[in-house]
């Protein structure tokens, strides 16, 4: 858990630094000279390695076993998926239908962290709920 | 399904911590079975039958809704 963390935290400031042009020399990219690598042609590799970390951090965060992992926990798990899911379908509809042009894009860019972050979300307060509620 | 548990965990007792132990469980999964909350896998709701030496038959009753 603490290498996820510190990898969330990596991935984070790497992407901050992304979007304010702040790259790290050794990621910039060099040109390429047409052909079919211009497809996936990039003026620097930050913004890859940022969401590559956010979300490898997130999986872990999310799917490391548990301390007490049994079938309880797994039913929990299987819960929270089934509610994320709900909640991103959602999001995207209402995205489509609601917003356009840039800020549409910015909602499916959010899209991207969206079912982690939201399944990490129900599965860490259905935990906390239970918890609290056998402490009672 | 109507749970049982508690009561005969109580009868039995047992603590949920310990219950738990010994069926190579967590307590909130106990706490879970015995509110109603979870209902346990055949595996888990047999272990749990023999360390309370009783019938899974005695442990959970199903109801007209199931």
């Amino acid at each position: 858990m603490p290498y996820a963390l510190l990898t969330l935290l990596l991935g984070i400031a790497l992407g901050i630094g992304y979007m304010n042009n702040s790259i790290l020399p050794f990621l910039e990219a060099k040109p390429h000279s047409g052909g079919l690598s211009a497809l996936i042609e990039r003026n620097n590799y930050q913004g890859d390695l940022a969401l590559t970390c956010i979300l490898v951090a997130l999986y872990l965060i999310g799917f490391t076993k548990h301390k007490n992992e049994d079938e309880f926990i797994d039913f929990l798990r299987y819960q929270s998926l089934l509610k994320a899911a709900l909640f991103q379908t959602a999001g995207i509809v209402i995205g489509t239908w609601f917003f356009g042009g840039l800020t549409f894009l910015n909602i499916m860019l959010l899209n991207l962290f969206s079912f982690l972050l939201l399944f990490l979300v129900f599965f860490k307060v259905q935990l906390y709920t239970t918890g609290k509620k056998m402490r009672k | 399904m109507k749970s049982n548990l508690k009561t005969i965990r109580i009868q039995s007792g047992y603590t949920q911590e310990e219950l738990a132990q010994k069926v190579g469980s967590s307590r909130q999964t106990v706490y879970a079975i015995e509110t109603g909350k979870f209902y346990p896998s055949m595996v888990l709701g047999l272990k749990l039958a023999q360390v309370l030496a009783t019938s899974v038959y005695d442990l959970f009753e199903l109801e007209a809704t199931d």
